[in-house]
């Protein structure tokens, strides 16, 4: 796959602290990067490197071909940065911003107009276009700073904490767009705590500590890579403990007066389906469920391994 | 140069004035109370006092006339009749002309304050220093988005100072006395000279700091010279004629060239950003 972004050993250190160390990451044309990791761990650091507003000490970074250092906005032209904040000029109503940001990005007025309509729309902004974006809450500012992100349509786009700040719905919503726009081929590059978001959007992950990448994959590749115990949750009603084949520990959990339940671990994922069938033969089962799965868990795992 | 860009973030941050109370209201006020109040308040002190005016102050503004140099200003003043009025014509036509460059200066420090270090404050800057504008593009439109509105508020001020003189002054003067040679040379030469340099040190000032407060309490220091100016015209240290005044816009022209130069080279994209955070 063609690679859009390549960091080749990049450090970067302000003052005495080192933001950066030695950071190699790759993302190719239409991925989904989930860049994950603790606060102060390097995240935004990487975006404003990767975009050229600040300069690496070491190593090499090529955003689409062009050096982050040299051809800064070559590379600023073709991307867009929903940071944070929103930062958008609160004297100013929504669609006023969008046109602002749009002549920034050398857009033509007509091209401007009809796309900032279209985003407003996309992101049910039309009926508060006129409103200043001062009286906006943080969700509203955060969806207008996505609409702003893609007012001349970029290559990549980065998003620093996309949903912080929005209601499930728009959160949702606004996954279902990047997914949408992802599926056209624009590649993007998310900074977030949101674990079971990215989980769900992200193709793949990168995984950063104190300046350092961790660890990085799919996560398939990170679910084989780490595959250790599977801690079940079992809903049932009957004798467990004697159903209970001798590798699955047991651990008691409250339940309620429908059914009991009980907290089930096994050496690894392969032992899962006969504990289950084994149990299914002498309980009723109303429920089994895999407590340990997932980007969360590895999320852990992997940080616990790293120290 | 990217006009587009450049003529979107001046009309961007002239509307900001007009949105901030804290903003357009001292530019307002200030100028008014320059032009209109301090006119005012001379013409009539020296219509109604008549041809008998003493005191330890007059003595000190004949003093002034006197030690004048010969030439121009001085004949300007002694052609006027009776002393009042040579005092009245010294104090509207030369010694207010430092105090008035106060309204450039003032009018272009607070924008400027605002233009940069409000754009810090507020978290945009950084969206700004995200797009693919150039650093030369974005100083020169900050540059231009402080300087232009400073301008059209000194020229306003100088035809409503103008006006007020022409009108309340015409009887008492026995003709109108504005413009002379003089206020063309403050408003047209020197106020863009000064202002510009007001602009360019609140750039400079802007890099340090890290909001809009900080910002304009340090461009106090720009208001430091003019207030020595008025204080050396007053006291006959130094006297704007036209020769000098000109002298002095070339001065500052020197000057702002030179912080032109310094700016666009220390106007670097990642001193801007990093100074965000």
């Amino acid at each position: 796959m063609e690679n859009l972004i390549t960091m080749d050993r990049v450090s970067k250190s302000f003052g005495h602290v080192r933001a950066l160390d030695q950071v190699s990451v790759s993302l190719g044309k239409g991925d989904i990067l989930g860049f994950l990791g603790p606060n102060a761990s390097g995240k935004t650091t990487t975006v404003r490197l990767l975009n050229g507003v600040i300069f690496p000490d070491d190593g090499v970074i090529r955003v689409m071909g062009y050096d982050s250092v040299k051809d800064g906005n070559e590379i600023r032209r073709r991307s867009g940065v929903l940071t944070e904040t929103a930062s958008l000029y609160d004297h100013m109503t929504a669609a006023e911003n969008l046109m602002f940001f749009a002549k920034l990005y050398g857009l033509a007025d007509d091209t401007a107009k009809k796309r900032s309509n279209d985003l407003l729309e996309r992101f049910h902004l039309s009926d508060r276009q006129k409103q200043k974006t001062g009286t906006f809450s943080t969700g509203l500012k955060k969806r207008l700073g996505i609409a702003k992100a893609l007012i001349h349509n970029p290559e990549i786009l980065y998003l620093d904490e996309p949903t912080s700040g929005l209601d499930p719905e728009s959160a949702r919503d606004l996954i279902r767009y990047i997914k949408e726009l992802n599926s056209g081929r624009l590649t993007v590059f998310v900074c977030t705590h949101n674990l079971a978001e990215a989980e769900h959007f992200c193709t793949r992950f990168v995984f950063l500590d104190k300046g350092r990448v961790i660890e990085g994959g799919t996560l398939t590749e990170l679910e084989a890579k780490y595959e250790g115990c599977v801690t079940l949750r079992v809903d049932y009603r009957g004798a467990i403990t004697a159903a209970l084949p001798k590798e699955a520990a047991f651990k008691p959990l409250s339940g309620n007066a429908s059914y009991d339940s009980a907290q089930l671990t096994v050496a690894t994922k392969k032992q899962v389906p006969a504990v289950i069938r084994a149990l299914a033969e002498k309980v009723d089962l109303y429920r089994v469920e895999q407590i340990n799965s997932g980007l969360e868990s590895l999320y852990f795992e992997i940080r616990r391994q790293a120290k | 140069m990217n006009r587009i860009a450049i003529k979107a973030i001046v009309k961007k941050d002239i509307d900001a004035i007009g949105s901030s109370i804290q903003m357009w209201l001292p530019m307002i006020l200030v100028p008014l109370i320059f032009v209109v109040v301090y006119p005012i308040i001379i013409l009539a002190s020296f219509q109604s006092g008549g041809n008998n005016i003493t005191g330890n102050g007059t003595e000190f503004l004949l003093k002034i006339i006197d030690t004048l140099p010969p030439g121009a200003i001085k004949g300007e003043i002694l052609a006027f009749p009776a002393l009042p009025q040579q005092i009245a014509y010294l104090f509207v036509n030369y010694l207010f002309s430092p105090l008035f460059m106060l309204i450039p200066v003032m009018v272009a420090s607070i924008i400027s304050a605002n233009s940069f270090a409000g754009e810090k404050e507020k978290k945009t800057l950084e969206t700004l220093l995200f797009s693919p504008i150039r650093e030369r593009d974005l100083l020169l439109a900050k540059v231009l988005a402080s300087f232009l509105p400073a301008q059209i508020i000194t020229i306003f001020s100088a035809l409503i100072y103008g006006a007020v003189i022409d009108i309340a002054g015409y009887r008492f003067f026995g003709s109108m006395i504005f413009p002379s040679g003089n206020w063309i040379l403050t408003v047209f030469w020197i106020s863009p000279a000064i202002s510009l340099l007001a602009v360019l040190i609140n750039v400079f000032i802007s890099a340090k700091v890290k909001g809009y407060q900080e910002a304009q309490q340090l461009s106090i220091i720009v208001i430091l010279p003019v207030i020595a100016l008025f204080i050396a015209q007053i006291t006959g240290f130094l006297f704007l004629g036209n020769l000098a005044s000109f002298l002095l816009g070339a001065a500052l022209f020197i000057l702002d060239a030179l912080c032109l130069r310094l700016a666009s080279k220390t106007f670097n994209r990642q001193k801007m950003f990093l100074s965000c955070h």
